[in-house]
């Protein structure tokens, strides 16, 4: 391992996320076992345990699934995405009480190893309503397991943010799994229309939001216009007009394939790579905030001129070179290698638009 | 993101926005409706033997509403039939018989010595009653799963004619007030005492015709 471990850095922020966040995870059981209690005074607190941590997860997986694309889509919910990964291991911590409590209930008191139980007890694979359903809530707590325990930036850094975010991509196949194990599992039972249709639309909610995001993010992965029209300025593709960019802000162009962000600050335009070090991030949907490109995920940040992080961080992106004639912005596609200086073009200079 | 984690994830959420609703509809459609009831081969569950009934009541239980009739069988016996007017919530129930000895619902023991008489599953029909039941005692409804008491009822002393008398050691200003319901033909029965306990008319008959000249015990 190449990366040392560090424990999580407290602050304000972090804080008061986590605070409001346990906070509501307790009234909603409460209120939940409350009312189980009162509405049903039939259920055995076992089974009002079992369904409280079973809900209460699969509300959190619910909102964890819709910040990445409700960020995307509007700007005002990105300090929902500042610390996403203490929702995810809640969820998992939830998920997991749900599983051990179903466990003990249903699968501790007999001859076989409980998980044994688990995978081979009740239902029918050759049908759809008599589908062993709790294999699938295993199968999703696992892979939640998985996510929690690389959730720390320890693994992040060791695996690399496009391996780690492959891993954490897993994330709707057990979404997947757990709807399935809710339709195949206690909604056989409970017939109640009421409970069919918040899990639809839950699911239509996540899956609407994900798609509408996902086709937003298509439109902006299509190839600057200017690219195919690179070889008459030196390979040189125009992006935008200064105009374009807002004063510390950026603007995002496709150039070979991959998203190069072109910030505008104090006069000057310089590109780098849209891809933040740390997760992945898009840098050209930050600002400028101290000098530096400040990413809208997790506040790391990069020179503009260098793509490196003021001392004493590390983290390096990919710059661009970059070039005005008039109003027009051009940068070359060709990446330069991480931390690599390229002056910024000026503002108003003679042709070149470098001083 | 980069480029192609993006693309993976548009295909992934896109498989997911088709094949999902398709699985939860698929598991929503396909749920089996109330189990239908299978009656047994005779051979295991023989039909109870026809009985002349003897005595009825709608209000005899405390944490349940059931309809409870006695009746009396050709071989000289009791046979017990327990109807739920509404479904009693709790799993896996058994009805006992107790010749004094109450319970309250909630309670978590039985009351030693108390006799089963068979399981209850929305009503129980044809469970045989100790002759000793004549003389009146309790009745229990027992969750074996929850290992509580679910309801109790007293059960009034049956008359000599077969009809509703009075439990022995108790007289009828200390019941709790049954809807006890007395059969109005029933000869030899102590309506007096019934309606003194606040009993209402029943709705058991005896057959027509006959004297209902049971013994009493």
């Amino acid at each position: 391992m190449s990366h040392a471990y560090r424990a999580v850095g407290w602050n304000r922020q972090k804080r008061i996320y986590d605070g409001v966040l346990l906070a509501g995870v307790a009234l909603y059981l409460a209120v939940f076992l409350g009312a189980g209690a009162a509405l049903r005074p039939e259920a055995t607190a076992e089974t009002l345990l079992i369904r409280g941590f079973g809900t209460a997860a699969l509300l959190l997986l619910h909102v964890v699934l819709s910040i990445g694309p409700l960020a995307r889509l509007d700007r005002r919910f990105l300090p929902l995405l500042y610390n996403r990964r203490h929702l995810g291991v809640t969820m998992f911590t939830l998920a997991l009480a749900h599983g051990a409590f179903g466990v003990v209930q249903f699968h501790s008191q007999g001859e076989l190893n409980p998980l044994v139980s688990v995978l081979v007890s009740g239902g029918s694979r050759g049908s759809a309503a008599g589908f062993p359903f709790q294999p699938l809530g295993l199968a999703a707590l696992a892979i939640l397991f998985l996510m929690a325990a690389t959730s720390h930036d320890f693994w992040l850094a060791n695996l690399t943010p496009p391996v780690w975010k492959s891993l954490h991509m897993l994330v709707y196949p057990a979404y997947a799994l757990i709807v399935l194990h809710v339709a195949l599992g206690v909604l056989q039972d409970e017939t109640n229309p009421l409970l069919a249709a918040l899990l639809g639309l839950g699911a239509v909610w996540v899956l609407g939001l994900h798609l509408a995001a996902g086709r937003r993010e298509r439109a902006g992965d299509r190839e600057t216009a200017g690219a195919a029209a690179a070889a008459g300025d030196g390979g040189f593709v125009e992006v935008c007009r200064v105009g374009d960019i807002p004063e510390k802000r950026a603007r995002i162009a496709c150039l070979g394939g991959e998203r190069v962000a072109v910030f505008r600050y104090d006069g000057k335009v310089s590109a780098l790579s849209n891809v933040c070090q740390h997760q992945n991030g898009p840098l050209g949907e930050g600002r400028i905030l101290d000098g530096c490109v400040t990413c809208p995920w997790h506040g790391f940040q990069y020179d503009p001129a260098t793509g490196a992080s003021p001392p004493p961080f590390t983290e390096r992106v990919p710059t661009f070179r970059v070039r005005l004639d008039g109003d027009r912005v051009l940068v070359h596609p060709a990446p330069n290698p991480p931390g690599t200086r390229v002056e910024p073009a000026v503002i108003g200079a003679p042709a070149g638009g470098t001083p | 993101m980069i480029r192609p984690l993006r693309l993976r994830h548009r295909r992934w959420t896109t498989a997911l926005a088709v094949l999902l609703p398709a699985g939860v509809v698929l598991a929503l459609a396909t749920r089996p409706g109330p189990p239908p009831r299978m009656a047994l081969p005779p051979v295991l569950a023989p039909e109870p033997p026809a009985a002349r009934p003897l005595a009825g009541w709608d209000g005899l239980w405390r944490g349940a509403e059931l309809t409870t009739r006695i009746g009396a069988v050709p071989d000289g016996g009791l046979r017990l039939d327990l109807e739920a007017r509404v479904p009693v919530e709790a799993p896996d129930l058994l009805v006992y018989w107790h010749p004094a000895a109450g319970a309250e619902p909630g309670a978590a023991a039985l009351p030693p010595g108390a006799t089963l008489l068979g399981t209850f599953a929305g009503g129980a029909y044809g469970l045989p009653l100790p002759a000793a039941a004549r003389g009146g005692g309790a009745l229990i409804l027992y969750s074996l799963a929850h290992g509580e008491v679910a309801a109790a009822a007293e059960l009034p002393a049956l008359g000599a004619a077969g009809g509703v008398g009075v439990a022995p050691e108790r007289s009828a200003a200390d019941r709790e007030p049954p809807a006890l319901r007395p059969s109005p033909q029933s000869a030899g029965a102590t309506p007096a005492a019934a309606h003194a306990a606040g009993a209402e008319p029943n709705t058991a008959e005896p057959e027509p015709g006959t004297d209902a000249a049971e013994p009493t015990p």
